[in-house]
């Protein structure tokens, strides 16, 4: 999915963009339209990591267009690998933010991966 | 779930739906934190990479070796060796420094594969001024 200019590209990494459940329920939820569905997978793609992005307790979130992308990176032997996990407006950030927070994510992970 | 499903919930339920879920779709994806920690970390990461973060953390919290050794249950002489590069680091003791510090292991991962990788060379700049900063510190 990366451009051919893209950094990883060019270090011959492929990079692999793929949302979850919730983020598609976002997408019908938030009524995204696919333009900025596009836009944010091809930034993504493109750089996976920007100084940019906002961090909050190891979830990356980047503006695009008005809409915020809550995403988490990891790696394959093959690919790296770019997970959207949520969409929600630029407007609810805040909120959205604090939440994460609160529910202190790191505890999440600890309890899906059995950590 | 049914779009009317996650309408329906609270924002709250769908924040922890889509962090809980979500990271359990990642680990369906065969690529489970614990297990697999290597293959996510990026191929050329090296052992100094991860090294660097681990101190800059410990930094952070604002605990000695020593400490974090006590905390975690690895020697102290180890954690310097981890630190330092000159050990591999096992993914079972990433998790427990990890833990130790009270970080994501989503930390080291991004900040190791940012020192490693050509994406956030401003972040590898950063954690190395923040090291010599503290090294100056602790020489005077």
């Amino acid at each position: 999915m990366a451009d051919a200019d893209s950094p990883f590209a060019r270090r011959g990494v492929k990079v692999e963009v793929e949302t979850t459940e919730a983020a598609e329920l976002d997408i019908i939820l938030y009524d995204i339209d696919e333009a900025t569905i596009e836009k944010a997978g091809r930034s993504l793609a493109n750089l996976p990591l920007m100084r940019e992005d906002i961090r909050v307790d190891g979830i990356n979130i980047r503006p695009v267009d008005q809409i915020d992308v809550a995403f988490i990176v990891s790696r394959t032997e093959a690919a790296s690998v770019v997970t959207i996990i949520r969409f929600w407006p630029e407007a609810e950030r805040d909120a959205k933010i604090e939440l994460i927070k609160a529910l202190n994510w790191l505890a999440t992970l600890r309890g899906a991966t059995g950590i | 779930m049914t779009p009317e499903t996650y309408k329906a919930m609270s924002e709250r339920e769908r924040m922890e739906f889509a962090l809980s879920h979500g990271i359990a779709a990642v680990a369906g994806r065969q690529i489970s934190f614990e297990d697999n920690i290597e293959k996510a970390l990026p191929k050329d990461t090296r052992n100094i990479d991860i090294g660097i973060v681990i101190r800059a953390r410990r930094w952070m919290a604002g605990m000695t070796q020593h400490q974090l050794g006590k905390k975690t249950g690895i020697s102290a002489v180890q954690i310097q060796r981890y630190e330092t590069g000159q050990t591999a680091l096992p993914s079972r003791h990433l998790v427990r420094i990890a833990r130790g510090l009270d970080v994501p292991l989503a930390a080291f991962l991004d900040f190791a594969g940012a020192i490693s990788g050509a994406s956030e060379k401003g972040e590898a700049q950063r954690i190395e001024r923040f090291s010599s900063v503290q090294t100056q510190k602790q020489a005077g």
